[in-house]
């Protein structure tokens, strides 16, 4: 019985340390990707956090203002009294939203909401979730970041307010989000009978889509939207910002892995120059050597990839006791957006040593 | 006579192809690195793109405001300019309102500072590219960068907020990737913001005297409010922005300096690998250890140096064109950045040369009988 013999592991495992090397600059290569992959998605499933779990299906903004992040909206109370009065709705809770820097020596950028029965923390980690006057809810890794615990002092515009609870889920590299009671925050911003947002929740029978419409048309100072687009919008805020320099890094990465993975197959081919040129003497066809360099090129990304993505998730872990607010998410998309990138960095590393085997002359084999 | 064997250089070119490759590694890592440091200079530059150009000595605010950007909770009444203007060596005290805004143009959402400054005092455009600032409601004037890359010129309308309002002019020099500079009416913005009548910042010029005193003048005569000099406040914003980027910027600084490593040590490990009965052959006739370490750093250190040259080469072409062609994108290189870059190359070579190094030391000279 004739059995197969698996040329290209062989060839790619003989020279174990090379095949580390190489595994190793894929795998870097592949990191450099997936890392800033996963910082960005921690970004943008942060800057929704607010909205998905603020717990109401609908959020009403200032007229034409879509979003929280980088924005301002300003309501007076009349338009939550109106709200309130539709029978379509069964609970509107306004909140107010200021986004402040926490903190003096160690700053962290903050949405500051306050709120009275709804829209407050929704994960507590420690202490209590609903903050009294001149009490505050701030996210544990922004307290980390701010050397605080439950019970110290944090200055907000010049009053000193006393972290009464630490949550968690909402802090990423750009942002986070602190909580203090209604009473609290209009002290704060100096105003009274006004809201930022509004929080609905519609009566019974009521779609929020539809709902959302309706109350647009009926009232004429209020965008309102399903939590959904509102966070749909939040994020195109986010990756409109970033496209440009996040695809820069993610090209950068991307050809910074081809030229490894290529450098890696090129040496590993030229350096079996006389076994390839050996099995074109016993008739083996270019196509089928193409396939070789190619599975080994394969396998050479593949274990980078695997390499990439235990060392992802040990990143994972480190980063944020390095820096509690940097956060990074690994999701099922971004793994499958890697397998990809790394199949065809494979294919296209795998062009230059085949072209070098394509010119071997077989009867080189006979020469030396 | 007997002449030397350019034995480093020799292995080095003889496959143009690995070493091409190789080269192309360490540069696009330096590169990558020079990158990464001249858009983190970039970004600390832009933050403070108002304070350097507005024109202000001193920055008076509610309560503990430490930021101009993303100041959030900064109120203060307009007629606390005429007691700031009691204050001596007072010349002018102009009140300013700023929020982050979102501008909604075709289908992007482009997140702006949104600064609303009294007409032909401190704090208004400082440079026009065209038209002329806003002078009363209803008009705005756009930073030239943005309004460019979405077709708006002098002339044109933008809805912001639900408002309409006039493009009267596009500025010069307020451009920037976080959030460019849009100037306004400081009423039209107090309208916009539902704060009128109220006023975020008082921007202050000195008449006379070192503005230090005078910030002190002002900060006893009013204990309750923020007073900072112009660069306190911009340090503040410089801080506050830019440190937003240093833990991703140092994971990506340090994976490329692997990398780089990692193609150094691919190349030179290639060289020694091919070449063991050669070099068994140098050991077998007498070659020291250090000889062939010093043969094998050779070849690491002149890969990182030419890649380090052309990485430099590369990422000065780089950051020109990507600013040439998104122009709110700042690079800004500063010598560190370069030493930075010699050290990175310099850490390459040495890590790259450490696992071929290691190979020719455990080498056997008799390996070059046995076959």
């Amino acid at each position: 019985m004739m059995g197969v013999v698996p040329l290209a592991s062989r060839n790619l495992l003989r020279q174990k340390l090379r095949f580390v090397l190489s595994m190793a600059g894929v795998g870097l290569a592949l990191l450099l990707i997936l890392s800033l992959d996963s910082i960005y998605t921690a970004v943008l499933r942060q800057v929704t956090a607010y909205p998905d779990n603020a717990g109401s299906p609908l959020i009403a903004s200032q007229r034409a203002v879509e979003t929280m992040h980088m924005s301002n909206s300003a309501l007076p109370m009349s338009v939550v009294d109106d709200l309130r009065g539709d029978k379509r709705v069964a609970r509107a809770e306004p909140i107010l939203y200021q986004t402040v820097a926490l903190g003096r020596k160690q700053q962290v950028y903050s949405y500051l909401i306050g709120f009275r029965k709804k829209g407050g923390p929704w994960r507590m980690v420690k202490g209590s979730s609903r903050p009294k006057d001149s009490e505050i809810v701030i996210d544990k890794r922004t307290a980390e970041r701010l050397g605080v615990g439950v019970g110290a002092k944090v200055r907000i515009a010049g009053r000193r307010l006393k972290v009464v609870g630490l949550a968690s889920g909402t802090t990423s590299v750009i942002s986070s989000v602190a909580f203090v009671s209604y009473k609290t925050m209009e002290r704060l911003l100096g105003t009274v009978g006004s809201a930022s947002y509004v929080l609905i929740w519609p009566a019974k029978g009521q779609s929020a889509d539809e709902l959302a419409s309706k109350l647009e048309r009926d009232h004429a100072k209020v965008t309102v939207q399903t939590k959904e687009e509102f966070s749909k919008h939040e994020r195109q805020v986010v990756s409109d910002m970033s496209t440009g320099l996040i695809r820069g890094m993610l090209i950068i990465g991307f050809i910074v892995g081809v030229v490894v993975a290529g450098l890696s197959i090129y040496t590993a081919t030229t350096s079996r120059l006389r076994e390839y040129a050996m099995l074109k003497a016993i008739g083996m066809r270019n196509m089928k050597l193409y396939g070789m360099i190619s599975r080994q090129a394969l396998m050479t990304v593949a274990a980078g990839l695997l390499l990439a993505m235990v060392l992802l998730f040990g990143l994972s872990q480190l980063v944020p006791r390095l820096d509690p607010i940097v956060s990074m998410v690994i999701t099922p998309e971004s793994l499958l957006r890697a397998v990809a990138i790394t199949a065809i960095m494979g294919l296209i590393s795998a062009l230059l040593p085949a072209r070098r085997v394509a010119r071997v002359d077989p009867a080189s084999v006979y020469r030396s | 006579m007997s002449r030397k064997v350019p034995l480093a250089r020799r292995q080095l070119t003889y496959e143009p192809v690995k070493l091409v490759l190789a080269l192309l590694g360490v540069m696009l890592s330096v590169a990558l690195v020079g990158l990464l440091f001249g858009l983190r200079e970039g970004i600390r530059k832009q933050v403070t793109t108002y304070e350097d150009n507005a024109g202000a000595d001193v920055y008076v605010a509610a309560g503990d405001t430490t930021n101009f950007i993303g100041s959030g909770i900064t109120s203060m009444p307009l007629s606390l300019g005429r007691e700031l203007k009691q204050v001596r060596g007072v010349d002018k005290a102009a009140p300013v309102t700023n929020s982050l805004v979102i501008l909604k143009l075709h289908d992007k959402r482009i997140a702006t500072l949104l600064v609303g400054s009294s007409p032909g005092k401190t704090g208004g455009p400082w440079q026009m590219a065209e038209g002329r600032p806003p002078k009363k409601m209803g008009e705005i004037a756009l930073d030239n960068v943005m309004a460019e890359a979405h077709s708006l010129k002098a002339g044109d309308h933008v809805k912001l907020k639900g408002t309409h309002l006039d493009v009267v002019g596009l500025t010069d020099r307020t451009a920037s990737w976080m959030t460019p500079l849009i100037f306004t009416t400081q009423r039209q913005a107090g309208r916009l913001l539902r704060s009128e009548g109220k006023a975020s910042f008082f921007l202050i010029t000195a008449r006379e005297g070192p503005v230090s005193k005078l910030k002190k003048r002002i900060a006893k005569r009013f204990p309750k409010l923020s007073v900072q000099l112009k660069d306190e406040i911009a340090a503040n914003d410089r801080t506050l922005m830019a440190k937003t980027f240093n833990a991703p910027l140092l994971i990506m600084v340090l994976i490329a300096l692997g990398v780089g490593a990692l193609v150094i040590g691919i190349t030179i490990y290639g060289f020694v690998s091919e070449r063991r009965r050669e070099f068994g052959s140098l050991k077998a006739i007498g070659e020291r250890n250090s000889k062939l370490y010093t043969l094998v750093s050779k070849q690491a250190f002149a890969i990182a140096f030419v890649g380090l040259v052309a990485g430099v080469v590369l990422q000065r072409a780089t950051s020109t064109a990507i600013h040439d062609l998104w122009p709110k994108f700042l690079f800004v290189s500063l010598g560190s950045h370069y030493i930075l870059m010699v050290l990175a190359a310099f850490v390459m070579a040495l890590a790259g040369a450490l696992v071929p190094v290691r190979v020719l030391a455990r080498l056997d000279p008799l390996e070059v009988f046995r076959r």
